[in-house]
């Protein structure tokens, strides 16, 4: 069985292929209603994601200055000197799987699928626009894994915030 | 050498036997289940040939990111819509007696590729005649 288009979309049908081809959206798991206490809520850890549900945070980079994550021009996420800013400040929704704004409530972007560079835009829950948190990288689920990372490795005011294949 | 077979090798309700020559497919096999020996249908435990407890009612999780499951709609189409907590037309459960996939809300209807297989999509139904499709 899979998923009509392949397209990880609410209320798209769910059809037979004739034949597998190794897409994710052909593989499901049987979760028994008895063992599965169902999706965490509200300041729950969200194991997988591996983050808490709507539980304000900042994101630090581990580069020497220590600079915060920022939404700049309401668009473009860059590294800059700690603020108390809502600018830096993110949540972590629940509902769409993405890592919002306290600004305005946009999500996580790779700008619309193409290129690398991050960005904050309306919430879809595309692959582009969903990451999880590993403990010290966070990773897009599409199966290229890149990870936020801070442009040429730079550690520079606003310098600008991309996603790119994981170098450890 | 003949040997009885399925008419037609069609794995279906009242098909009639007949003898044909010998193939060797699974539509000339046979089990002989003696009645001290043949026991009562399972109700509960895991049925491994088709990887279901039997009654145990579950979801249907996709693997992509959103984690959707699958959900009847209406005793009808089966579509891909978010978790919700208690929500039945989300849960379904293994016959062990027909060998299919049971719907939790509306407990005679199955889950079948449409148009007697003719057609992609899934849907829920109340003939259940248990063929391949």
């Amino acid at each position: 069985m899979s998923i009509l288009n392949n397209q990880d979309i609410e209320n798209k049908h769910i059809t037979v292929n004739e034949k597998p081809d190794n897409r994710i959206s052909q593989e499901w798991d049987v979760v028994y209603a008895d063992e599965w206490k169902g999706e965490p809520g509200k300041g729950e850890l969200n194991e997988e994601y591996g983050l808490y549900i709507e539980r304000p945070f900042y994101i630090q980079s581990a580069m020497g200055s220590k600079r915060y994550l920022e939404v700049i021009n309401s668009r473009n996420m860059v590294i800059k000197t700690k603020s108390t800013v809502k600018t830096q400040q993110w949540w972590f929704d629940q509902k769409s799987f993405t890592i919002k704004t306290k600004l305005n409530n946009q999500s996580w972007d790779i700008t619309g699928g193409k290129g690398d560079q991050m960005r904050i835009w309306s919430t879809n829950s595309q692959w582009y626009q969903i990451f999880k948190f590993n403990g010290s990288q966070f990773v897009n689920v599409e199966k290229a894994a890149r990870v936020l990372d801070v442009d040429g490795a730079k550690d520079e005011e606003a310098r600008k915030v991309i996603v790119k294949a994981n170098n450890g | 050498m003949q040997v009885l077979a399925v008419d037609g090798e069609k794995d279906e309700e009242a098909r009639k036997t007949i003898v044909a020559n010998n193939n060797g497919r699974v539509s000339q096999k046979w089990n002989v289940i003696y009645l001290d020996k043949s026991g009562k249908d399972e109700t509960k435990g895991l049925n491994e040939e088709f990887g279901f407890h039997i009654n145990r009612p579950f979801y249907m999780r996709s693997r992509m990111p959103m984690k959707r499951v699958m959900q009847c709609h209406g005793a009808g189409w089966i579509h891909l819509n978010r978790w919700k907590k208690n929500r039945n037309d989300q849960l379904f459960w293994f016959d062990e007696k027909t060998k299919t996939v049971h719907s939790q809300q509306w407990k005679n209807y199955a889950i079948e590729r449409y148009s007697n297989g003719g057609h992609p999509y899934m849907r829920a139904t109340t003939t259940i005649n248990s063929r391949w499709w």
